[in-house]
């Protein structure tokens, strides 16, 4: 069981100002515990890592190599040489076509499915890398309720088909996709499954092997962790077959220069995947934020935001005028609820519940085409996590009805 | 100088640059005595949706009008 009320004395946020954060699909707030244990780091153990044989660099080489293995725990990795840390799920999706690419496995004449409700991160990279090596993006369509129709599957999935990419939870709908059932198809045609997981590592228990997917994508920021820091996650074997398309520093064992070219011997996963100086105290941030929600326990995090989130379903759609987006069975969805107020712009309706220190994300949350399947010019989302009590769901629904009644018949 | 915001739909230049976020962003940035101008449409927002955010932040409104779905607020930061 999860005491929220105790979790949000950790964030100074919501105590100083009262605020109902309900902008988690965003991002989430920081418990001091994450910035105490990043500002610590910079104070007395910062250095760059893997690079001096000073005692500083050690120290922060261990902090930064204890980072991937506290994530490697948390989604029941293999091992923690198959986390590969970048800056966002945007940059984790973004590496890992164009790895995909250059080393082979997709090309001309394959095709890469993905759904009508995936976010820009996903959809603009593949969508357009695809293309661009002259294979084809299968789009498997939404249903009314912009929930993917999987039964289309099978249909759409063919031997040109290399890799199906979808959302585990969608940002807009909330909907949870069957993950299981998608991978038992795909494998049944021998393609790799990459899952966006952004909106559900943060928010439920989460296995990798469990799953069976490939790779999976997710960021620090949406699981109390800093900005700046996502996660690549892929099957170890994978990735020691695979050679990265960035090279810099960090990557290689060794480089020489033969003629007009390089020859280059890689290292190992994950550094290889890591060019450059990486995100080293952001990965400390991340590793204490891994442990936070460890102590909360996924299963108390999870049982939680589908209390509020069902509790928020039936008091929004008790509200004449409010239209939900998405399943209304609070059971195919988690942790999100999207909605509009009949004729109002959303932007306006998220503005005013500002003014009421109700924080929501207005818009089309990254994810346009769904939005234009459903007919809508964007809509108020209302997202929860570990801080958020019933309270806060209950000041959201009594705000909107406040609103409903004054301004409906405007 | 009043700064003026349009909360029009000529005004949404992308999501990073909506009106709305404009709007938000100039009223929690104003200080005492500072005017503001809001020039806007009610599809984008109501006009007494408008009225009653500015109150909730400080804001006397000194000047209004509307007509056809468009309005003209006047106001100032208290």
């Amino acid at each position: 069981m999860l005491d929220c009320g105790t979790v949000r004395e950790d964030f100074e946020v919501i105590t100083r100002e009262g605020i109902a954060y309900l902008d988690n699909a965003a991002s989430t707030l920081k418990p001091r515990q994450v910035i105490e244990a990043m500002a610590s780091f910079m104070r007395e153990s910062y250095a760059n890592v893997h690079r001096g044989v000073h005692r500083l660099s050690v120290r922060a080489s261990a902090a930064y190599e204890l980072a991937h293995e506290a994530v490697a725990k948390f989604i029941g990795a293999g091992s923690w040489e198959e986390v590969i840390f970048l800056r966002n799920t945007t940059e984790a999706s973004q590496l890992l076509v164009e790895t995909l690419i250059a080393n082979g496995v997709i090309g001309e004449g394959n095709e890469v499915v993905l759904t009508e409700a995936e976010h820009h991160s996903v959809l603009l990279p593949w969508v357009r890398a695809i293309k661009r090596v002259g294979g084809r993006a299968r789009i498997v369509p939404v249903d009314d309720e912009g929930v993917p129709r999987w039964g289309t599957l099978d249909e759409i999935l063919s031997e040109r088909t290399k890799v199906v990419i979808f959302a585990h939870v969608s940002n807009v709908t909330g909907y949870v996709t069957d993950v299981k059932e998608v991978v038992k198809k795909a494998r049944s045609i021998g393609s790799l499954v990459v899952l966006d997981a952004a909106q559900s590592v943060p928010h439920m228990p989460f296995n990798v092997k469990e799953l069976g997917i490939d790779f999976a994508l997710f960021s620090g920021h949406k699981m109390l962790g800093p900005t700046g820091i996502g996660v690549l996650w892929g099957r170890a074997d994978l990735l020691r077959e695979l050679k990265p398309p960035l090279g810099g520093g960090g990557t290689v064992r060794d480089v020489v220069i033969v003629g007009d070219g390089v020859e280059v011997e890689w290292d190992d996963p994950p550094w290889r995947f890591e060019a450059g100086t990486p995100p080293i105290i952001e990965a400390v941030g991340l590793a204490e934020a891994v442990a936070y929600l460890t102590r909360l326990g996924m299963s108390n995090v999870a049982e939680h935001e589908k209390e509020l989130t069902t509790r928020a379903l039936a008091g929004l759609s008790d509200i004449e005028g409010v239209r939900i987006i998405g399943p209304r069975n609070p059971s195919m969805r988690h942790g999100i609820v999207s909605f509009v107020v009949r004729g109002h712009n959303p932007d306006a309706v998220g503005l005013w519940l500002d003014s009421r220190k109700i924080a929501v994300r207005t818009g089309k949350h990254c994810a346009h085409p769904l939005h234009q399947r459903l007919g809508l010019d964007g809509t108020v989302r209302a997202s929860f996590y570990v801080y958020n009590c019933i309270d806060d769901v209950e000041r959201l629904v009594s705000a909107i009805r406040e609103y409903v009644t004054r301004y409906a018949g405007v | 100088m009043a700064k003026v915001i349009e909360l029009t739909e000529e005004a949404f230049r992308s999501c990073r640059e909506k009106p709305t976020f404009k709007l938000i962003a100039t009223l929690t940035e104003a200080g005492m005595g500072e005017e503001i101008v809001v020039v806007g449409e009610d599809q984008i927002m109501r006009y007494e949706v408008l009225l009653d955010i500015l109150t909730q932040e400080g804001f006397e409104v000194v000047e209004k009008g509307r007509g056809l779905g468009r309005y003209r607020v006047r106001a100032v930061r208290g």
